[in-house]
């Protein structure tokens, strides 16, 4: 015992960097190995919230993908328009707890507006960062970064365009103050101008007045997702789209491709796995005059693998638990994996140490 | 007593070792540091047919890596105890407890090498070209020194490799096996 103490010591003061080389490469590793399963999770994570968002999308017939991309990201065409007395509907519908209107087809600067009531920054938990919430349909808000971006401030007077084109035409005659800048969790919020409902009345001179691009609905239970397919057969010219079921078809659809990334994606904690290794076993080579010592001092092997590996072993191991400090908040039994994964280099680095020969 | 070493072999001559010095002597190639490993029981080969000698308690004066080089000499000195301060006046190593072996010069380390194999408590004792690097008067020393610690061991058995002229002068009434 008293030999390996005073082997480690000499160790730590002589081999400082090694050690600390040895204590991040088994820390790269650990995290390495994280990086495809985090990434599967973060997409998975990601696509279940987007599904959390609204239960249901109430839009004019036609895709529910294509009412979903459109009303949460403002990706693809709205399939058309839904009157007021949809919107009357579903509000007073038993199974309805809350909803909230979302108005498209109009952009600034190339930006989509959206129309819509103080539900949406709620569900889509958009902060304010500066100033109001638009309450009146000559008022608007848009994204601090976006407003940086555009050199817009609070005060500001814009106008907007008829479409998606930034070049469309202009309405002239309606202005839209900024007064508040917000923050979203999502990018489709970061990049979108939002204004009360009826402001796209007066953009448009009162036209389509009462009427939305799209209703999002939260269900007062999520039973009645079963139930609402046959309610949206039964009426004319309305789509319901149901984020969950979506995504759940696109997690599907994704799911091979993803495994395939993390397959593919381990090949680089193995290329440093393999680095990690090779650094071990020329460190060992490096032990081999203190080998032979305590070999001639007739040391037991035990002893001797603990003088000369104990310290590089416990530098591993240190890596192994930075990395679990680390990732500790994430997910504990995701950070465990990594850092087991990181101990087979250690083991097949100890098992050569054992193969050196004197 | 044959040993094989991979596909190398070498046949000894019988040996007949008592206590106090044996002189190994021998052309290069012969397998004398092979026959100190074997005694030793650290050679990683064959061995066919019995040792001369066999014990438990052996300590060996390698040619080489006979000290770690990252510990200091106090150090080595704790891992093998017994080593007095009068021990390194004698082979004119005081002073140099806190150097590391490669601050110091191939003659100190051969002696440095011959007082911590000798400081091992052994019945046998395996020395390896002790004096090979040194030049007369330091090798006067370390054969003062060695001869001491036979005088002192009158029980214990000492085997000596050598090319040494002036270790076989030193020496001149020690046993001798040509290989």
């Amino acid at each position: 015992m008293k030999s390996i103490v005073l082997f480690w010591r000499a160790q730590l003061r002589r081999k400082t960097a090694p050690l600390l080389i040895i204590a991040f490469l088994s820390l790269l590793t650990a995290l390495l190995v994280q990086v495809p399963s985090m990434t599967s999770s973060y997409v998975y994570s990601k696509w279940r919230e987007s599904a959390q968002y609204a239960d249901v999308v109430v839009g004019y017939k036609g895709s529910p993908l294509q009412i979903v991309a459109n009303t949460l990201y403002r990706l693809e065409n709205p399939t058309g328009n839904l009157p007021q007395e949809s919107l009357t509907y579903w509000n007073k519908h038993p199974m309805v707890s809350e909803s909230c209107p979302v108005a498209l087809g109009d952009n600034i600067d190339g930006y989509p507006i959206v129309g819509t009531d103080t539900n949406y920054f709620r569900w889509m938990n958009i902060a304010l960062l500066k100033g109001r919430l638009p309450s009146a349909s000559t008022e608007v808000v848009l994204a601090a970064e976006l407003a940086n971006r555009l050199e817009i401030s609070i005060g500001d007077h814009l106008h907007s365009s008829h479409g998606s084109d930034a070049k469309g035409e202009a309405h002239d005659h309606h202005h839209l103050e900024v007064v508040g800048l917000t923050r979203g969790e999502r990018a489709a919020d970061n990049e979108a101008f939002f204004v009360p409902v009826e402001a796209y009345y007066d953009m448009h001179h009162g036209q389509g007045a009462g009427a939305v691009t799209a209703l999002m609905l939260r269900l007062k239970s999520k039973s009645a997702l079963v139930m609402l397919p046959r309610v949206f057969d039964a009426r004319a010219n309305e789509q319901g789209a149901f984020p969950v079921f979506i995504f759940a078809g696109l997690q599907k659809q994704w799911a091979p491709t993803l495994a395939k990334l993390e397959t593919w994606g381990m090949l680089l904690p193995a290329a440093v796995a393999l680095l990690f290794i090779a650094f071990l076993y020329f460190l060992a080579q490096g032990e081999r005059e203190a080998r032979l010592y305590l070999h001639h001092l007739k040391t037991s092997p035990l002893e001797r693998f603990m003088a000369l590996y104990g310290m590089p072993l416990i530098s591993a191991l240190s890596g192994f638990l930075l990395h679990l400090l680390l990732l500790w908040g994430l997910d504990f039994s995701i950070a465990s994996i990594g850092a087991g994964f990181a101990l087979l280099p250690t083991a097949v680095a100890a098992l050569l140490f054992t193969r050196i020969r004197s | 007593m044959i040993i094989t070493l991979g596909s190398h072999t070498i046949t000894y001559p019988e040996m007949v070792l008592s206590p106090g010095l044996t002189l190994v002597l021998g052309p290069s190639g012969a397998g004398k540091t092979t026959l100190l490993r074997a005694l030793h029981g650290t050679l990683e080969g064959r061995v066919d047919g019995p040792l001369p000698l066999e014990f438990d308690h052996t300590s060996l004066m390698p040619q080489q890596h006979s000290w770690v080089p990252y510990l200091t000499l106090s150090e080595h000195m704790k891992l093998t105890p017994g080593i007095s301060e009068q021990a390194l006046d004698q082979l004119g190593l005081e002073g140099l407890e806190n150097k590391f072996p490669h601050q110091l010069s191939v003659g100190q380390l051969q002696r440095f090498s011959l007082l911590i194999s000798l400081s091992v408590p052994a019945v046998l004792y395996l020395l390896d070209e002790p004096s090979s690097a040194l030049d007369t008067d330091l090798a006067e020393q370390s054969f003062r020194y060695l001869e001491q610690h036979i005088q002192a061991h009158p029980n214990s058995y000492y085997v000596a490799v050598t090319h040494d002229d002036r270790m076989m002068r030193a020496f001149s009434s020690a046993k001798t096996i040509e290989l």
